[in-house]
């Protein structure tokens, strides 16, 4: 009778450590998988914690009186005394509303561009001639932000640029476009359109290439008209994307494009460039 | 209620038709807006500059010539900036796209145990900045300032590009495939590089380029974390040579001191169009060879994005 209940506990116990055995090999699989995987993620991980958690902890220098000789920490607190000290400086009205107008402009014009591009891209019989333009478009993207101000600059140079030799044609006196603060705006958002259209385009582009065909063959079997098609499947096969575009737009309304200001902006024209 | 059928149908037809018009028209514009003003410059390069300043070339190069391009191929700064923006953009390219690559497979993998936390953390990094000055910091603290690294560190990952990455490698995943390795013996580093980064070649290219274009026309950094002119990318050369109303002093270094003031501001014109073209031509062709690639990159980030 003890013996088999020996017996028994011994099989147990065999059983049981097979399997925490089976148990422990399968873990340190998925633990010797796991570290790859971890030293994959370590490089990314680390320079994110350098370059963009760390400044993160330095924001505070933003309430504290900081001299470029004592170490952060040292400087002493003024709490929200540098925001308010902008707030109510003599030029944070007038820099308010260069933003917004500047960036309100700029997604009213922007914004709708790509997406007529892209419907006209789509509609367009002529596939090759759909294919090449959009090859086009999509080139200015590649120029760089110092070239694309370099090129306003020499086109539209009062006494040499072309603009204006063509305006003289017409008898039009020649405009200092980069140099008046009336025409920053125009410039600054219609020399955005020029460069990113093609661009933003080709993400409506692909999701109407997406349309299930067969909507089309019953739209014209039941008579609908381009313009039909256009209203009544295109633009709402589009429109998730076209929320998204959107919202993301509206909420980086605020950060006005610094580095093209910055290249664009001369004394003369400050009452209109200068931003946030 | 035939008869009307086909009337509907040819009122269609012609509809139809003044459609098709329409957008031809209207595509033919949309690429000769785009195109004009690049065919311009590229024109004004080539033609003697006292017709381009009076107006005179318009449609096609007059009488041609090449002697901007000549001057501009003297000017050591260009040359500088031109072999210091290739080895940025190279060097950079390939380190930033490996980086990205080697995160976004983890971030890919369902069964990872970080994934969640990893995802968060790094997307956080997307919406909240410490903001320039801290990084300068940061950066400065490092010793970073002025050495060429800090144009390949800085911004060397980003979010958007591995969000990308990640979800080409979440759709192109096997789970067949990834299984038969496992039980093959195949480890994650294994699977990564002998299998998975060969299948997904497009994607890896995009990421090179992506990271490549990038460097090569981004200023902004080297403008704030870079002094020496030895190590200055050519966008900063650029900068001070073309986005100024005025004859820059670097255009002025680039003439022989002997030459007239008229004669130079003759020329500098002319030299302006030839540098736009010479900084701009490299990415063209890069693009032209590569384009499905680009267009693949964006529409990837959009499908998930």
């Amino acid at each position: 009778m003890q013996a088999r209940e020996l017996q028994l506990q011994e099989n147990i116990l065999t059983v049981s450590s097979k399997k925490s055995l089976s148990y422990r090999i399968k873990h340190k699989l998925i633990v010797r998988a796991e570290w790859q995987l971890y030293l994959l993620i370590l490089p990314a991980v680390v320079y994110f914690i350098i370059f963009h958690y760390a400044p993160m902890f330095g924001i505070q220098i933003a309430f504290r009186n900081y001299s470029i000789t004592k170490p952060i920490t040292e400087a002493p607190w003024v709490g929200l005394d540098y925001f308010k000290r902008f707030v109510n400086s003599s030029r944070f009205p007038q820099l308010m509303q260069n933003t917004i107008i500047l960036s309100l402009y700029n997604l009213i014009v922007g914004f709708p561009f790509p997406i007529i591009f892209a419907l006209i891209l789509n509609q367009a019989q002529n596939k090759r001639l759909s294919r090449f333009s959009q090859t086009v478009t999509f080139a200015p993207y590649f120029i760089s932000m110092v070239v694309l101000v370099g090129m306003l600059y020499l086109f539209l140079s009062p006494n040499s640029g072309i603009v204006n030799k063509l305006l003289q044609a017409f008898g039009i006196e020649p405009i200092y476009f980069m140099g008046e603060s009336k025409w920053f705006r125009h410039v600054y958002v219609w020399s955005n359109v020029w460069q990113k259209t093609g661009y933003q385009a080709i993400i409506y582009f692909t999701a109407l290439t997406s349309v299930d065909p067969e909507l089309y063959e019953a739209a014209t079997i039941d008579g609908a008209s381009r313009l039909k098609k256009i209203w009544y499947i295109d633009i709402p096969s589009i429109l998730p994307t076209l929320v998204t575009i959107l919202l993301l737009d509206v909420g980086r309304m605020l950060n006005v494009d610094t580095q093209r200001t910055l290249l664009m902006q001369a004394p003369t024209n400050l009452a209109t460039s200068e931003i946030i | 209620m035939i008869k009307s059928a086909t009337k509907s149908k040819i009122r269609n037809s012609r509809e139809d038709a003044i459609f098709n018009v329409i957008t031809t028209i209207l595509l033919i514009l949309a690429c000769l807006v785009v195109l004009y003003p690049l065919y311009f410059v590229v024109i004004a390069s080539i033609s003697n500059p006292d017709y381009v300043l009076a107006g005179e070339v318009v449609l096609y190069p007059k009488d041609v010539t090449f002697s901007g391009y000549r001057k501009i191929f003297k000017f050591e700064n260009l040359l500088n900036g031109y072999k210091n923006s290739f080895f940025y953009a190279l060097c950079g390219g390939f380190m930033s796209a490996a980086l990205t690559l080697f995160a976004a497979y983890p971030l890919s993998k369902k069964d990872f145990s970080g994934r969640k936390f990893f995802t968060i953390f790094i997307l956080i990094t997307m919406f909240f900045s410490g903001g320039l000055i801290p990084l300068y910091i940061v950066v400065d603290k490092l010793g970073l300032r002025d050495t060429p690294f800090v144009l390949l560190i800085v911004n060397g990952i980003q979010v958007w590009n591995l969000l990308v990455a990640s979800s080409y490698f979440k759709a192109s995943h096997i789970e067949s495939l990834s299984e038969a390795a496992e039980i093959d013996g195949c480890s994650h580093f294994g699977y990564f590089f002998k299998i998975l980064l060969p299948i997904s070649k497009p994607i890896v290219i995009t990421m090179v380029l992506f990271y490549a274009v990038w460097q090569w026309n981004d200023f902004f950094r080297a403008m704030i974390y870079l002094n020496k002119p030895d190590y200055q990318p050519l966008q900063i050369v650029l900068k001070d040579l073309l986005a100024t109303s005025q004859v820059s002093s670097a255009i002025y270094d680039m003439m022989e001191n002997q030459e007239a003031l008229t004669e130079m501001l003759r020329a500098a014109e002319q030299m302006k169009y030839g540098v736009i073209v010479i900084a701009t031509l490299p990415m063209l062709i890069i693009y032209i060879l590569m384009q499905n690639y680009f267009v693949q990159g964006i529409t990837l980030g959009s499908v998930k994005g």
